[in-house]
Order: C-alpha cells, then sequence, then structure tokens
C-alpha cells in the first residue's frame, strides 16, 4: 500500500469501495475476506479488518454470521450520493487551485471542460 | 485485549553502560509488533529479557502473568529466533528442525516441509556449509513452523536476499491469518515490514520512544511542503521533528494532533501528506538524539 | 520431566559424534597397542601381563565431548526455549546413563580381556593394573566411576567456556595449576609423600576408582550449575 495515502485501513475501504462504485463488487455479492485482503494488500489482517468494520459501520457491508461480509443493498447508490458530494472538495478545489497559480480564468476553464466532453 | 508479556521499569545496566532504562511496555496477544531502533538502541536486550535469556538489573518482565527467567512452563510457549543462532557443528538442516518438532508443542510439520520447500533448504545439508542467508532461513522456518503463542524475530533475514525476505513476510502473514498469535519482529528494514505491523515499539538508546498502533502513528506526523514561510508559520506552535529547504521552497516533518491540522496545512496552501513510518522512525530518532548528547554505544552481546 | 528427556535426546541427535568418536579414538589406541604387543612381545617381557595407558584416551575424548556438548548445545538448546535447568539435567541424565553403559561395556571388555590372556599378547588394554578387579559388577563402578568424572569436568569447562569465554578458560588453567601445584608443594613442605602414599595404598580400589570421582562428580556438578544459572547463549 502507499503509505503517504493515509491510513491503510481507509485505503482498504477505499478501494472496497471503488470495487461496489463500477459495478465489480455488486450488490448482495460477497466482499473479500480479511485473509484474502491482508495476503493480496501484504498488510497485517488487523489493519484489513478495520477497513472492512469501517465499511460495516458505513452500512455499506453487511456481516452474514459464519458466512463473510456482503456487499449490502443500496449500497452502490449511498456511495455514489457519498463520493458526488465529496467530488468538488476532492477534485474542484485543486483545479480551480492550480488554475488560479497559472492565470486560468474559470470561463478558460469550462470551455476546456466542454472541449475535453467533446472529444471524448 | 490481554497482555502476553508486560515490561514494567525495566532497566538493564552491563558495567556501568545502561541497554534499557526504566522501559515499560505491553505485548497484546494476537499482534504483529515492530520492534524498531538503531544498531545498539537496545532491542536484542529486551528480548532476552522477554525469553528469559538475561534477568533485568531491576523493574519487573512477566510473560504470560509469569516471570519466564528458567520457566519452562513459559519458554515452551515462546520461540526467539535471533540473528546469526549458532547451531552444533554436526547438525544437519533436518536435525535442527527436528529439534525443533520436539520442543514446540504447537509445532505444524506440514507447514515446516512446505517452508524447507520454499526457501530451497535440504534436510541433508550440514548446516554449517549453508550461506548466511540459508543459515538464516533455517531459524524462519523454525521461527513460523513453531506456531509458538509469542514468536520474536531479531533481524531473522540477515544475508537473504529481497525476494527471500519478501517470501518471508508473505508466509508469516499468511499463516499468522491463520493461526494468530503474538509476534515481535525486530528489525531495521522498516519500509519492508511497516504494512505488515499493527503496533510499533520504537527504542532508542535503551529508552521507549514510540509505542503505538502502526496505523494511528502515521497519522500523528504530516511531511508539509510548500513556500518557506507558509511552512516555518504552520510549523510555529507544532512540534517540527525536521526541516528542509531548498531556495524559497521548505519541506518539514511536523507532529500533529489530527485531521485538523491537515486541513490547516491546506488551508495555508501547503501539500500535506502522512509520513511514512520509516521516515518517522528516523525523525524520531534524530530528534531525540539532538535532545540528549550525542553518543553512540554498542550493547554488548 | 519430558523436557528433560528431550534436552537429552538432543545429544544423541548425532550419535556418531556423541558415542562414535570416543570409540573411534580408544579403538584406534587399542588397534596400536594390540600390534605393538603382538609384534614385541611387550606384554611377556612385564612381569604380570602388560599394561598401557590406552583407555584413558577413551575417557579424555569422552571429556571433550562433554565440553562441545555444553558449547556448541546450550546455545541452540536455548534458542529452542529449554531452560538453562531443564538443558543441564538433560546433560547430566545423558552423563550418568552414559557413564553406566561405558562401565558396563569396559567391564565386559575386561572380562574378555581375562578370558583371552589379555587378547593373545597379554595386552591389559581396557583394564590396566590396578584398575583390574575380578569382579564384574565391582568393574562396572571401577571403569564407569572415573567416566563420570570425566563427563562432569567436561561439562564443567563447556560451562567455564561458555559463561566467561577464552578468559575464563585460561583462568581455569592457570587456577586448577596454582592449586595443584600449591598442593604439591603442601605435601613436599610438610614431607607428607610417603604418609599420602600409604594412605592411597591403604584404600581399596573401589574408593579411589569409584569414590574419588564421584566426590569430584557432585561437587563439579554443582559448581557447573552455579556457573550455567546465568549463562548467556
Amino acid at each position: 500500500m502507499n503509505e503517504a495515502a493515509g491510513p491503510i485501513f481507509r485505503q482498504v475501504a477505499d478501494l472496497i469501495e471503488t470495487a461496489i462504485v463500477d459495478g465489480s463488487l455488486p450488490e448482495e455479492s460477497q466482499a473479500p475476506s480479511t485473509n484474502e485482503l491482508a495476503a493480496f494488500h501484504r498488510i497485517n489482517p488487523a489493519t484489513a479488518a478495520k477497513g472492512l468494520n469501517q465499511l460495516v459501520a458505513d452500512g455499506v457491508l453487511y456481516k452474514r454470521r459464519g458466512v463473510g461480509m456482503f456487499v449490502a443493498t443500496g449500497a452502490r447508490e449511498q456511495l455514489l450520493r457519498r463520493r458526488r458530494s465529496e467530488f468538488a472538495d476532492q477534485y474542484v478545489r485543486p483545479l480551480m487551485t492550480e488554475a488560479h497559480k497559472l492565470g486560468i480564468s474559470s470561463a478558460e476553464l469550462a470551455t476546456m471542460i466542454d472541449r475535453w466532453a467533446d472529444a471524448r | 485485549m490481554t497482555a502476553v508479556a508486560t515490561l514494567q521499569d525495566v532497566t538493564m545496566r552491563f558495567r556501568g553502560h545502561t541497554a534499557l532504562d526504566e522501559v515499560s511496555t505491553v505485548l497484546e496477544q494476537d499482534t504483529i509488533t515492530g520492534l524498531l531502533g538503531r544498531n545498539g538502541a537496545g532491542k536484542t536486550t529486551l528480548l532476552q529479557l522477554l525469553t528469559g535469556h538475561r534477568v533485568p538489573t531491576s523493574g519487573r518482565v512477566e510473560v504470560f502473568g509469569r516471570s519466564p527467567f528458567e520457566d519452562d512452563g513459559v519458554l515452551s510457549r515462546i520461540c526467539f529466533v535471533k540473528e546469526g543462532q549458532r547451531y552444533p557443528d554436526a547438525f544437519r538442516v533436518g536435525d535442527a528442525v527436528s529439534a525443533a518438532s520436539w520442543l514446540f508443542p504447537n509445532w505444524d510439520a506440514d507447514l515446516a516441509d512446505r517452508l524447507l520447500t520454499d526457501f530451497e533448504l535440504p534436510r541433508k545439508r550440514a548446516i554449517s556449509k549453508l550461506s548466511r542467508g540459508m543459515n538464516s532461513a533455517v531459524g524462519i522456518v523454525i521461527g513460523l513452523a513453531s506456531r509458538a503463542p509469542l514468536t520474536l524475530f531479531d533481524e531473522p533475514y540477515l544475508g537473504l536476499d529481497a525476494v527471500a525476505r519478501q517470501l518471508f513476510y508473505d508466509r508469516l502473514l499468511a499463516d499468522y491469518a491463520e493461526h494468530p498469535r503474538t509476534v515481535v519482529l525486530s528489525t531495521h528494514l522498516i519500509e519492508e515490514i511497516s504494512d505488515l505491523l499493527e503496533r510499533v515499539l520504537l527504542v532508542d538508546r535503551g529508552r521507549v520512544v514510540l509505542d503505538e498502533d502502526a496505523d494511528a502513528l502515521r497519522a500523528t506526523a504530516l511531511t508539509v511542503a510548500g513556500p518557506r514561510a507558509a511552512v516555518e508559520e504552520f510549523g510555529r506552535n507544532r512540534e517540527v521533528l525536521s526541516t528542509e529547504a531548498l531556495g524559497g521552497h521548505a519541506r518539514a516533518v511536523v507532529r500533529v494532533a489530527g485531521p485538523v491540522d491537515e486541513a490547516a496545512a491546506t488551508a495555508a496552501g501547503l501539500s500535506a501528506e502522512p509520513t511514512p513510518l520509516q521516515r518517522l522512525v528516523v525523525e524520531l530518532a534524530r530528534a531525540t538524539r539532538a535532545a540528549g548528547p550525542a553518543v553512540l554505544e554498542e550493547v554488548p552481546r | 520431566m519430558s523436557r528433560v528427556l528431550t534436552a537429552a535426546r538432543l545429544h544423541l541427535v548425532n550419535p556418531l559424534v556423541m558415542l562414535g568418536i570416543p570409540w573411534l579414538v580408544a579403538g584406534i589406541s587399542f588397534a596400536i597397542n594390540l600390534a605393538l604387543f603382538g609384534l614385541t612381545d611387550a606384554g611377556a617381557d612385564m612381569e604380570g601381563g602388560g599394561f598401557t595407558a590406552g583407555v584413558a584416551s577413551l575417557y579424555i575424548t569422552v571429556l571433550i565431548v562433554f565440553v562441545q556438548a555444553v558449547t556448541q548445545l546450550l546455545p541452540f538448546a536455548m534458542g529452542l526455549s529449554l531452560s538453562r535447568r531443564t538443558f543441564y539435567l538433560g546433560t547430566a541424565l545423558v552423563a550418568v546413563v552414559q557413564s553406566l553403559c561405558y562401565g558396563v561395556v569396559l567391564a565386559a571388555l575386561v572380562a574378555v580381556e581375562g578370558a583371552t590372556g589379555g587378547w593373545g599378547v597379554d595386552l591389559a588394554f581396557w583394564g590396566p593394573g590396578t584398575m583390574d578387579v575380578d569382579a564384574f559388577a565391582l568393574q562396572v563402578v571401577v571403569s564407569g566411576g572415573p567416566m563420570l568424572a570425566a563427563t562432569s569436568v567436561g561439562i564443567g569447562i563447556g560451562v567455564v567456556m561458555k559463561r566467561w569465554g577464552q578468559r575464563g578458560l585460561w583462568a581455569l588453567i592457570v587456577g586448577t595449576l596454582v592449586v595443584l601445584g600449591g598442593l604439591a608443594v603442601l605435601v613436599t613442605w610438610l614431607e607428607a609423600w610417603g604418609d599420602l602414599g600409604t594412605w592411597f595404598g591403604d584404600r581399596a580400589v573401589a574408593t579411589l576408582a569409584a569414590g574419588v570421582p564421584a566426590i569430584l562428580a557432585a561437587a563439579l556438578a554443582a559448581l557447573s550449575w552455579a556457573g550455567i544459572r546465568r549463562t548467556v547463549p
């Protein structure tokens, strides 16, 4: 894991969230186990468990006794909502800061975004 | 959480030299603790106390609720893999492994076999004929296959190449996940193992500098970078572990209280990142050294 | 208890070293003596048959093996979480049992030696001189007693080397020389050599070959125990 990218348990949780958001981990499917996560990311199982428990606390995953963790119904919608709300802060703010540094106006920025969207 | 081992106000002196000075710490059950520190910091002495190989000058050492000194009931639950373990001249790899299998109640013979294969250790080979790294690998095989409730690795990787070290970390993690136990990993290859650790115990010149949850620890220090004035301003009311400047640009490792500080740094126009363990340990060792007399001392082995 | 037995078992991991080498050395010594006696009639020339001190090689080799048993095995045993006490007891167990077994084997060899007229060449190798007593059980004690002493001396030296290193070994050698030399000076000064000789002469072989080693072994065992208590592997 990337140590400079914040607490490792948070990174584990983020990766699972991303998988749920992009659909590779559908709702009601089984999430990777603590040991699988530990082995794959080469991290302490306690750290992996902490990441999973965070998701349980957030209502993204739920426990099935003796079976494992599963993605809750509505988890994707919930995550999308949260990520959208964080989008401005996480992506627009640094974009604006850099644009400001380079003397790019908001209007120019908007044009760039339109052009990029067209090209896609 | 249950304490597996407790050190309370432990001091260890050798002829006027203090190897450990009033050390107190607790090893919790089923955790992997990184015992970090420079050479001669007191890591080996601490492990020798936990295994009853030494008796503290003062203070109390308890493992599984009893003093480990000469207590076979306690010792049979501890496996101590130390750097440069000596084996009898005539011993072959298989002899050492069999001897270990007689003495550790939780020994897993299948795991031992698999590890011997993984590390390419032929049972028939005389240990005295092994390379340094393969010699270390014998200790690693014994340490892992012992499944001892308290397993101590004291720089177990001497002479092992990066591939073999990674193999060790992977096998440790995999077996630990299946069979949780209390593991202490004494090392100065911090970067390689930082993700494996749940706890960090940093000693420097016989004193405990850090004794914390590894993940929480990373969040306790920010590496901030940006315009020099802003970096200096940010560090004014905080503990600055190190500062480096190049022209008008500066970077500092600063101890912080929480996310509030990260927000403050960002608001001040600085880039802020959690500090990797290795860097934090280096800076802390440097900072404590600068505070005290800068003398390098050797610990007798 | 089972850990004491395991500690004893550690000594026998390489039986060729522990048991083989002493007998190999003694065997070679025996073969040389046999050849010499066969070729030169040395046995017939001597009154009451010839004897050599060749069997001492067995005792000395056992002593050296036990030095190594401590210096090499103690660090390993402690590395496998054995307590010093358990290692010590296991080693002592091996020493006692081995001395007893060697006593029996030596007694058997002495019996054969007697029955074959000194292997046909009047050679008293396994029970030289006064070491040859005419009763099997007593012979076991007479041959096994010094063996026990040899093992304890070996263990004692091993402990000194492990605890105090090379310096300790030199101190031990010098100390032993000083003590023995001092005793010799004392006996000479008291003009007591004659009395001493008479005293030894008056003791039965069993007392000398079994009693003295037993006392020595017990004293060394106590000293070794004191020394091993704080040894760091």
